[in-house]
């Protein structure tokens, strides 16, 4: 066996090596034999100019912790990113000053002296820079000790404290919470049930589209105009039918229709409602009318409407559909019987007045994934406040209340922009989302929370309305709905 | 582009570079970033960076995977911190041969990234900031106006780049990692960096 030393220079850091060759592979014409064998380890850190700082000297335990330490230490230097240690090293590395890096050797306690202190380095980025660079020189040489390899890996996602990756995650997560709240949205959706025409099979009307059309698109389901199949019907009847399926009822969209409509809907409801009718809680419903102001399908909007309906005047108002009616022109409303006997009755796509998102009435039809939307005020029902003098003073404490509970980074990148309509001493008592994105980032605003309980409160002292406007940049702004001087 | 038909194979130097379990074969978002923002500092340490990496390029062979300017104009705008941000991901392979040329150009660059690096760990010694030496606050000074005409100013400051001074620390910051680029496995070490925190 012969002993070998080697070498690995910086200006700042010295490697020194010593072992021993592999007898057995030795070549005696091999004028630099692989080094098998490592007995001793040193390393001098040096200040540059050729002045020895310290040196660390072990055996092949310390060599290897101080390679690992180091070269792991290199990686977080780089990434930023600290990978725990499971296991004690005898070398370690940490940070400890803008451009100090603090090597430490703490001798193996059961060598000859069991009373080692650990031994510290504050090394300079260049001197650290060199160690590095001494042990990468160390590695790529293939005579020396080759089974030694960097074993360089990235660090796993688990290790990653989750403050660090919150911070970089900021943005992907207003990307995602946007995602969510679609998907949210999405999921209450029906599934479009696909349905064979019976004619199909019967081999009747052969000539008609063999893909029937989703009369959920466009038409709420009713329990009582759904085509339901018959099956005793005769071919003739059923291709009639399948007329009615095609030619899927055009919604009424003339905004003076709509109106007429639901007065004349309120009208009928109110005059069928019971007096003593009485609901624990808002019951919300979808109705469907027809041109001539009948009902023609309703639909609850919670288990408690569903359960409550025969207390409310609407199975009564239910136009009984014949299977061979022709389909008409329906209008949709939201149908709200207040706990106080109060009946509201609005457009059922009300809350979003542009014409963006043609399916949110759907969407909205799920208060388990969205919070309930308050109703929707009626200014001529109610006293409005609109002296300058009151609404100066309600200002202030509206603001009040909604800085107070608006804690949160914003996570929305537009306006949510709110009519909130707020009584005589300050409480909110119901608020319209104005746009799209008010209705979907709700949650991320005090307002439900502020308005529960409180939107069905008749509130005989009037109501002011504001506009409020919760700003991406966080800022809260609000102002007089109707202005300071109502025209 | 040619790096998306699977038929053109990757160049060889890459092959020092292992392919980490990036399940969508891409660079995650913060490796893009700081491909980039190396280019960067490399530009602002070189007034002729911007000329050096397509030189680089082409001398390496690269040419399969960064065919023109406009390549590479698309691969560094993939960072999310740029005015003109891309969509489209950055490849294993093309993220690859970016490190390969910033470990190129560090080595090459190695006297004046170590002297730098020298003088800002001496002015810190002698309580003095890096704008009291004149090469290295011209280098800020390079670098902040390259930031400032490239950089999206709103995403910057979300980033905490908002201010002078945090670009300052930022250019000091690339520049030791630079310095580390110049080592024998300077590549590989940046290459498995990026991927700190994203591998499962």
């Amino acid at each position: 066996m012969t002993r070998i030393q080697r070498q690995y220079s910086l200006p700042n850091c010295t490697l020194l090596l010593d072992g021993m060759d592999d007898p057995t592979q030795a070549n005696a014409m091999d004028l630099r034999p692989i080094m098998a064998l490592l007995l001793n380890a040193e390393c001098r850190i040096g200040n540059g100019y050729g002045d020895v700082g310290g040196s660390l000297v072990g055996g092949r335990e310390f060599f290897e912790s101080l390679v690992n330490s180091v070269s792991r230490y290199a990686q977080e230097f780089l990434s930023g990113i600290h990978l725990p240690t499971e296991k004690f090293q005898l070398v370690q590395m940490k940070r400890s000053g803008v451009d100090q890096h603090e090597l430490s050797y703490q001798p193996s306690p059961d060598e000859s002296n069991p009373n080692a202190k650990p031994e510290k380095f504050n090394l300079s980025t260049v001197q650290f820079f060199d160690l590095v660079e001494a042990i990468d020189q160390f590695v790529a040489d293939t005579q020396t000790l080759p089974a030694f390899s960097l074993n360089l890996s990235s660090v796993a996602k688990k290790f990653v404290p989750r403050a660090i990756m919150g911070k970089q995650a900021v943005p992907a997560a207003i990307g995602l919470s946007g995602f969510v709240i679609a998907a949210l949205a999405l999921f209450s959706l029906p599934i479009p049930t696909v349905k064979q025409p019976e004619t199909l099979r019967a081999g009747v009307n052969s000539g008609l589209p063999s893909t029937p059309p989703s009369p959920a698109a466009s038409q709420p389901p009713s329990p009582t105009i759904s085509p339901t199949a018959n099956p005793t019907a005769s071919p003739d009847a059923d291709s009639k039918k399948i007329e009615t399926d095609l030619t899927t009822p055009p919604a009424i969209t003339d905004p003076a229709e709509i109106d007429r409509l639901r007065q004349q809907l309120k009208t009928n409801v109110m005059d069928k409602l019971k007096q003593e009718a009485k609901f624990p809680e808002p019951l919300v419903y979808r109705v469907s009318v027809g041109q001539d102001g009948q009902v023609v399908g309703y639909k609850p909007d919670s288990d408690l409407a569903e359960k409550e309906k025969g207390q409310t005047p609407l199975p009564d108002l239910l136009l009984n559909a014949t299977l061979d009616k022709k389909p008409e022109p329906l209008a949709d409303y939201r149908v709200i019987f207040q706990t106080s006997g109060r009946v509201d009755v609005v457009p059922w796509g009300a809350e979003i007045p542009t014409a963006s998102a043609p399916s949110t009435p759907i969407a909205l039809a799920s208060p388990a994934q969205t919070p309930p939307i308050s109703p929707a005020p009626t200014p001529d029902s109610k006293q409005e406040i609109t002296d300058s003098a009151a609404l100066d003073a309600l200002q202030p404490k509206l603001y009040q209340q909604l800085d107070k509970e608006w804690q949160t980074n914003p996570a929305f990148n537009e306006d949510l922009r709110y009519r909130v309509q707020v009584s005589r001493e300050g409480t909110i008592v119901s608020y319209i989302p104005e746009n799209s994105a008010a209705r979907d980032y709700v949650n991320e605003i005090p307002l439900p929370k502020l308005s529960q309980g409180k939107s069905d409160n008749p509130t005989a002292d009037g109501t002011a309305s504001f506009k409020v406007v919760f700003r991406p940049s966080g800022k809260l702004e609000i102002n007089p709905w109707f202005g300071y001087n109502k025209p | 582009m040619q790096l998306t038909n699977p038929m053109v194979p990757a160049p060889l130097i890459l092959d020092s570079l292992p392919s980490p379990a990036q399940p969508d074969g891409t660079c995650p978002r913060r490796a893009r970033m700081r491909l980039d923002l190396l280019l960067l500092a490399i530009e602002a340490l070189d007034t002729s960076g911007s000329e050096a990496i397509l030189a680089v390029v082409r001398e390496l062979e690269l040419d399969s995977v960064v065919p023109d300017r406009v390549a590479l104009w698309r691969m560094r705008n993939t960072n999310f911190l740029r005015r003109v941000t891309q969509q489209q991901p950055l490849t294993l392979v093309e993220g690859k041969a970016i490190v390969v040329v910033i470990g190129f150009l560090a080595r090459r660059l190695t006297g004046v990234i170590r002297q730098y690096v020298l003088t800002q760990q001496q002015l810190i010694e002698q309580g003095k900031g890096a704008e009291d030496d004149f090469y290295l606050s011209s280098y800020l000074e390079r670098f902040r106006t390259h930031f400032k005409a490239r950089m999206n100013a709103s995403r910057s400051a979300e980033m905490g780049y908002g201010e002078p001074g945090a670009v300052n620390a930022l250019a000091l910051e690339l520049l030791s990692q630079l310095l580390f680029c110049t080592g024998t496995s300077g590549m590989q070490r940046l290459w498995i960096s990026l991927f700190d925190g994203e591998v499962v």
